[in-house]
């Protein structure tokens, strides 16, 4: 079936340079002929494995409710987790709180910066995109949705919350973050009363694994002021809202 | 080149006794419908002689682009006229994995929905990777689908010593969570 001069297939260059991981087993240590005092005993080296190597953070479980709060701030989606069907995040607020708005900064590997946010009339990320990354909208709940078959055109991106009229909001509710596997990751919208703008997630790509932080920073007095404080500060903007694209 | 129709299977290693790596490659024809294409995901999964994935990690894709013992890799960049390639060491195959599947679903993300009865041609082939030759390739596997958005193109699996390829051609209404509640994938 097949020609058994056929040549070596060279095309492929990528896996062809990849190294397999390297085994390392570390010797049993031989039992000690002499005895020790318990005292002296060091506690037993923990051989540093791949699954602790690339897994620093909390796990969510599947279809469980994870809870971010500052002892316990961040969780690491897995790479199925970061990589199927869309991540919704929603601003799960009742109408007590105020015109709570949500909007997030974001960059993507290509450089790109910019902000999505319903009221400031930019609602796709990047704008105009006919396949956006992150999209703005409302549903039962102000909320932004990531396309996680771009995850990988995916850099950080930060959620902040503000009020549409600039008004003091009552502080309350929950951010929920659901993956297409009805894993929810919640954190409390927990503040006193006030006009600034609250920071309430970040979301970093750390190599295919989206990792989830909970912010909980309040920033004086504007979007810009919070997208700054976190880095984005080579958005250009119109006003202190809203970015020009 | 032999065409495969669904449920056809061919004994690989059996036939080329030095055969150690192949690819698998899937295309496809969606004509204009860029946001098909942009959409289609190809996965393969490694599974059990219960045909359940052994791990999270055994479920490759464009974000997880190899096994963890790299038996199992999909190309970042697929050569020749295929969408996605993945390469396969079937002696590096680890012996719990029994059946490998390879899938086809339509990422449900921002977009508007669509199905895979829109797409004009769909087919799975098999390569020797010394080489390149194509050894087998399905027929059309578009042919006949209706409201499907995932669809199971082939299986690779073992058969005593030997390896063997089947074209399977099954479609999901269910997409790709229909897929991962039948693979024991956990998404």
């Amino acid at each position: 079936m097949v020609p058994s001069n056929a040549l070596p297939r060279t095309d492929l260059p990528y896996l062809r340079r990849r190294a397999r991981p390297v085994v390392v087993v570390a010797p049993a240590a031989a039992p000690s002929p002499t005895a020790v005092a318990p005292a002296a005993l060091a506690p037993a080296a923990v051989p540093v494995t791949a699954e602790r190597a690339l897994r620093p953070f909390a796990r969510t479980r599947f279809r469980a409710v994870t809870a971010l709060t500052p002892k316990t701030p961040t969780v690491t989606l897995t790479r199925l987790q970061s990589g199927v069907g869309m991540l919704q995040i929603e601003a799960a607020c009742g109408d007590a709180v105020g015109d709570l708005r949500i909007g997030c900064a974001y960059q993507l590997t290509s450089g790109v910066t910019s902000v999505v946010a319903r009221t400031s009339g930019v609602n796709l990320g990047p704008p105009g995109s006919s396949r956006p990354v992150l999209v703005a909208r409302r549903a039962q709940f102000e909320e932004l949705v990531v396309d996680l078959a771009q995850v990988r055109d995916l850099e950080r991106l930060v959620v902040y919350l503000y009020s549409e009229s600039d008004a003091a909001l009552r502080w309350g509710g929950t951010l929920v973050v659901t993956t297409f596997g009805q894993a929810e990751i919640r954190l409390a919208l927990d503040r006193a009363q006030s006009t600034g703008v609250m920071v309430a997630l970040s979301v970093y790509n750390l190599g295919g694994e989206l990792v989830l932080r909970h912010e909980d920073a309040e920033v004086e007095p504007s979007v810009r002021d919070a997208c700054v404080a976190f880095g984005f500060d080579q958005i250009s903007w119109l006003d202190s809202r809203t970015p020009l694209v | 080149m032999a065409i495969m129709k669904r449920g056809a299977n061919v004994a690989l290693t059996r036939e080329i006794r030095h055969l150690r790596s192949i690819v698998v490659g899937v295309s496809i024809n969606a004509g204009s419908e860029k946001v098909l294409t942009d959409n289609l995901v190809v996965a393969t999964i490694l599974c059990d002689a219960n045909s359940k994935a052994l791990s999270d990690q055994h479920f490759v894709f464009f974000n997880q682009l190899s096994t963890p013992d790299l038996s199992v890799s999909q190309l970042e960049q697929a050569m020749g006229p295929d969408l996605e390639q993945v390469e396969i060491d079937l002696h590096d195959v680890p012996p719990e994995v029994s059946r490998i599947f390879v899938v086809i679903y339509l990422n449900e993300g921002i977009a508007a929905n669509r199905t895979l009865a829109q797409l004009r041609e769909c087919t799975i082939r098999v390569l020797n990777l010394e080489g390149n030759a194509e050894l087998v390739r399905s027929e059309n596997l578009a042919t006949g689908l209706e409201h499907e958005t995932a669809l199971v193109l082939g299986e690779i699996y073992r058969n005593g010593i030997d390896w063997k390829f089947k074209v399977i051609g099954d479609g999901y209404s269910t997409g790709i969570a229909g897929i991962a509640a039948d693979f024991g994938v956990r998404l």
